[in-house]
């Protein structure tokens, strides 16, 4: 109820009119290439300058090349893309037939447990990466919290992948993804997503393996 | 002082006295309430106010001032460090002029008259210099005469004149004591306190009994007669040690002491408008030989912050065999500064690539970081190279690309198990299209045809499989991730 003399409370949601809670939006967005995918991210794309995670436990389901597009571009505008710690090699014939820069792509292997975090938060932070692909394995909140500000810190799009149970676990990162298979389709369902609404399911079709000539 | 430009048609020397250095290149490191002293010939020459209110004085006996506290610490007198040091103080002084002389013990001659019209007004420059050797932490003393050797006279009398006519000289010098200079004994012999006296005695007869550089050295003090200074150069390296307050095998303690050889070696960077490629840090042990280890930088570097985050992460890497009484840093390739062009991504430069990639490989160890580069190879494992970073080739490749390649490549193919004639990987594996055949060549010991198929698994994951023709074998290669 309101008290006299003061406003009246704003209904829920005016058509057109952000609330302040929803100013927290993401800041700057990088545009997927998939115009299903852009439809239901708030502002159109990846968030930069924040963390994604790509939650699954599934490998040669399209979990790459759900990003290559975007990825493409940024290597495309000079910038770098890091891969810390990923369990194969990215294999340059096929990144390069889907028309990625592969002179931008920087493999950072550190062989100690201890160091593969730090490179994580250096790559984040560093401002000279357009975006980080990392596998970190476990990884608990504190942890998630340092790597989420150190993507803000070094506007960057920072991408986790990690295992499907990590859903139960609660994360800072601004967009949560999860992963499942339909043969030729994938199916991504937004477990959280910053500034938007949560819970919601996109049913993709991805550039296609090989690339068309 | 009124020094008008017909006034300065002579040299204007300024002497800068530095009487406790012997005591600060230990200090740069220790607390300032430790009582520390330097003793030469079993005597203090120098100490610092904690080791006064303890009863230190210069010229006691060693055993006295050990007898006075425990606490005192006693270190013999350190020439080559204070020799280190006395060139970084000259180093800075290059920046208000290029005539510049070290003087005996500890002093440095600054000729500034050729710098006034650059640098402006004398009072305004000689405080400049002199404040910053103060906030260098150094206890200074100046004075600026046209005799350089008027100069230190005053300067070690602690009479900080400014005096550009060489008129005012005599009656400046006349009240010192002649133990300020090298010939104070000869010259107390003739009965002389003040040295006034012998400006006024005739220089024929001084000559005949002292001989004529006697002479020599009056004239040059009133600037009768020019001084023959030999003019400093910079030395081509930095190399500059540090004696710890006490031995330590404490990366904390270390870096601090580091981080002082860094400052001077920024300083030494920014004068010579140079950076440093590679340098040596040394760690020095008493019963050990040295523990050193170099750092190569991507490019030549002149900020010693970031330097110093590189030598910290070594100095944590580090195992030291024993403790460390005294460091070391010394560079070894410096390269001439490039200017650099304004980048239009003022956020993302390749500098800053540079030193992220830097700081990188300090910690990780430069096999750690690869890049990627296609090679002209047909084998699918040897059509792309890991390359260092940042690349030195770029070797672009024109073969045509091959169709229907995974994005991951498993580094070592993994042998599949077989249901029948039907390869196993998280369930039966389903063939889709046709074999592409890929000969390996005879060439090298891999040698053998393989087909490689596309294959499903029930999990719909997308792989990249081979048979090799020979064993009849079936291999996991790749992932459509």
């Amino acid at each position: 109820m309101a008290s006299p003399g003061s406003p009246e409370p704003l209904p829920a949601r005016l058509p057109g009119v952000w609330r302040g809670s929803e100013s927290r939006a993401w800041q700057r967005t990088l545009p997927t290439g998939l115009p299903a995918l852009d439809a239901i991210l708030p502002g159109g794309g990846w968030p930069v300058g924040a963390l994604t995670e790509i939650l699954t436990d599934q490998q040669g389901i399209g979990e790459l090349r759900l990003l290559l597009p975007a990825l493409v571009r940024l290597s495309r505008e000079g910038r770098w893309l890091a891969w810390v710690a990923p369990p194969h090699l990215p294999y340059a014939p096929a990144l390069a037939a889907h028309g990625m820069a592969i002179d931008k792509v920087m493999l950072l292997r550190p062989r100690a447990e201890k160091d593969r975090f730090w490179a994580l938060e250096q790559a984040l932070r560093s401002a000279s990466c357009g975006a980080v692909l990392a596998w970190p394995g476990t990884a608990d909140n504190r942890q998630l919290r340092r790597l989420q500000l150190a993507a803000e810190r070094g506007s960057c799009w920072g991408i986790l992948f990690r295992p499907a149970d990590s859903a139960r676990q609660a994360s800072p990162a601004a967009l949560r993804l999860q992963l499942q298979v339909q043969p030729d389709r994938l199916e991504l369902t937004l477990l959280k997503c910053r500034g938007g609404l949560a819970r919601r399911r996109v049913e993709l079709e991805l550039p296609p393996t090989p690339p068309l000539p | 002082m009124n020094a008008t430009p017909a006034q300065r048609a002579g040299p204007l020397w300024l002497a800068l006295y530095f009487p406790q250095l012997p005591l600060e290149v230990f200090t740069a490191t220790q607390p300032r309430e430790q009582a520390l002293a330097i003793c030469e010939q079993e005597r203090i020459g120098t100490c610092n106010t904690a080791a006064r209110r303890l009863g230190v004085r210069p010229g006691q006996q060693l055993t006295e001032a050990r007898a006075l506290s425990r606490e005192l610490i006693i270190r013999p007198r350190r020439r080559d460090l204070e020799q280190q040091a006395l060139e970084g103080l000259a180093l800075w002084g290059l920046e208000f002029t290029s005539q510049l002389a070290l003087l005996a013990d500890n002093a440095l001659a600054l000729e500034l008259a050729g710098s006034l019209n650059l640098l402006g007004d004398l009072h305004t420059l000689v405080r400049q210099i002199s404040d910053g050797y103060r906030q260098r932490g150094h206890d200074c003393h100046y004075a600026l005469t046209p005799s350089p050797g008027a100069a230190l006279l005053l300067a070690r009398a602690r009479r900080p004149l400014l005096i550009s006519d060489r008129a005012e000289l005599p009656r400046a010098l006349a009240p010192l004591p002649p133990e300020l200079s090298e010939h104070g004994p000869a010259l107390r012999s003739l009965g002389i306190e003040r040295l006034g006296q012998c400006l006024q005695l005739p220089r024929a007869e001084l000559g005949r009994r002292f001989g004529e550089a006697f002479v020599h050295w009056l004239e040059e003090l009133q600037a009768l007669r020019p001084s023959p200074l030999p003019r400093w150069q910079a030395p081509e390296q930095f190399s500059r040690s540090l004696p710890l307050p006490a031995e330590s095998d404490h990366h904390e303690a270390l870096g601090f002491a580091f981080h002082r050889l860094l400052q001077e070696l920024g300083s030494f960077l920014r004068l010579r408008v140079k950076g440093v490629e590679a340098l040596t840090a040394q760690m020095f042990h008493r019963k050990h030989s040295v523990t050193e280890f170099t750092l190569s930088l991507l490019e030549p570097e002149q900020n010693p912050r970031y330097i110093m985050e590189l030598l910290q992460q070594r100095l944590q890497n580090l195992a030291l065999p024993a403790a460390v009484h005294e460091v070391r840093l010394q560079s070894d390739i410096l390269t001439p500064l490039p200017s650099r062009p304004g980048s239009l991504f003022a956020d993302i430069t390749p500098l800053d690539w540079s030193r992220f990639a830097g700081r990188l490989q300090s910690r990780l160890g430069s096999d750690a970081i690869r890049g990627l580069a296609l090679a002209d190879d047909h084998r699918p494992e040897y059509r792309q190279r890991l390359t260092p970073l940042p690349a030195t080739d770029q070797h672009r490749d024109s073969a045509e690309l091959p169709a229907r390649r995974p994005l991951w490549l498993l580094q070592t193919p993994q042998r599949l198990s077989c249901e029948g004639e039907k390869p196993l990987y998280n369930g039966k594996l389903q063939l889709d299209g046709e074999a592409e055949r890929v000969e390996t060549g005879w060439w090298d010991s891999h040698g053998a045809a393989r087909d490689y198929y596309l294959a499903r698994n029930p999990g719909a994951e997308l792989l990249w499989i081979y048979r090799e023709r020979r064993s009849g074998h079936w291999y996991l290669h790749g992932i459509f991730a």
